[in-house]
């Protein structure tokens, strides 16, 4: 038996283990990626009280279907202007739009965030007893980050994405602009 | 000696000034014109306090800027230099076997660049549509949206 053969049914042996070293490794960070987003926000909710009530009361007094018309919109919108503006190849343009449209729509994205998540946990995690809100934050981050594992159906994924980013855009946006008062909330 | 007099309730403020029958007047035709006379004091209240919002925004903006300042200065004063994408801040990741490079391997990369480009003559139109999208979605956000309660707003 040659040298090269041998070379080869090596690799053939090894990269079955690779293959499955590096999916285990998928899995392993991906989870801890979406259970340390899910704690990041737990955190965000106690250093910004004030933000974080005012996104749960976006997500409790706004119907979902306005939240996800108030998000899908401008969300279309931003990729339609980025993907004109990565056409344009300029790179001032470029600069103003990521820090004028970009950056504010990241950071309505986080805003939905600090609701959404703990919002997915509590419904989705909890039967009886209701969890810490470190739980129900990263029990949503869990949950989001195993939904994603859908982007390999890149088709669902793209309308989980679509609807997602805009609900999340929503909550942001009618909490950060919103001008109705928002309904007491229940003892 | 007669002592002089001195006041002792300081509590009570100066002495009013005498009244004016002209004040009256001018408020009575103010009043008839629709407007109300206001002293320059109390405008001067309404407009800080009509302004504060601003005021406030301007410093989150500053807080903003400075929190990002701070940010690149420690990545700076821990690599040694200004953060670029020309050269990768990690360059252990960037070696790492091709499987490990995730924006090279998830099926979104592909996805992204198949991203249909959009034709030079429709650009504008476009760009109206994307400001249209933006611009009723933040309508619609000022609508239907709940406001921040003043509960809330003091704790931002």
């Amino acid at each position: 038996m040659s040298m090269q053969v041998l070379v080869a049914q090596a690799s053939l042996a090894q990269a079955p283990g690779e293959t499955l070293l590096a999916v285990l490794l998928y899995v392993v960070l991906g989870l801890l990626v979406a259970a340390g987003v899910g704690a990041a926000v737990a955190t965000l909710r106690v250093i910004l009280p004030g933000l974080a009530s005012a996104a749960d009361a976006a997500l409790r007094d706004t119907r979902g279907r306005r939240l996800f018309l108030v998000g899908v919109l401008p969300l279309l919108g931003v990729a339609l202007l980025t993907q004109l503006v990565a056409q344009a190849n300029q790179q001032t343009l470029g600069t103003l739009v990521g820090v004028l449209l970009l950056v504010p729509t990241g950071l309505l994205i986080v805003l939905g965030l600090l609701a959404a998540l703990p919002h997915l946990g509590e419904r989705l995690l909890e039967r009886e007893h209701p969890r810490s809100p470190l739980a129900r934050a990263v029990g949503g981050g869990v949950a989001l980050g195993l939904a994603s594992t859908t982007m390999w159906m890149p088709p669902f994924f793209a309308l989980l994405l679509l609807l997602l980013g805009g609900w999340l855009l929503g909550i942001g946006l009618a909490a950060a602009l919103g001008r109705r008062a928002p309904a007491a909330p229940a003892a | 000696m007669q002592q002089p007099h001195l006041p002792t309730n300081f509590s009570a403020g100066p002495s009013p000034e005498p009244h004016d029958p002209l004040d009256d007047l001018v408020v009575r035709a103010l009043g008839l014109e629709g407007l109300y006379a206001c002293p320059p004091a109390l405008l001067a209240a309404i407009v800080v306090e009509q302004t504060r919002p601003a005021w406030s925004l301007g410093r989150r903006a500053l807080a903003l800027a400075a929190s990002v300042l701070l940010a690149v200065g420690s990545v700076a004063a821990l690599t040694g230099r200004l953060p670029s994408t020309d050269t990768p801040l990690l360059p252990a990741l960037s070696a790492a076997p091709g499987v490990l490079r995730l924006g090279e391997v998830l099926p979104t990369a592909d996805l992204l660049a198949q991203a249909p480009t959009i034709d030079a003559r429709l650009a504008p139109f476009a760009a109206g549509l994307a400001a249209v999208l933006l611009v009723g979605g933040v309508l619609l956000a000022r609508r239907w949206g709940v406001a921040i309660h003043e509960q809330a707003r003091e704790t931002l």
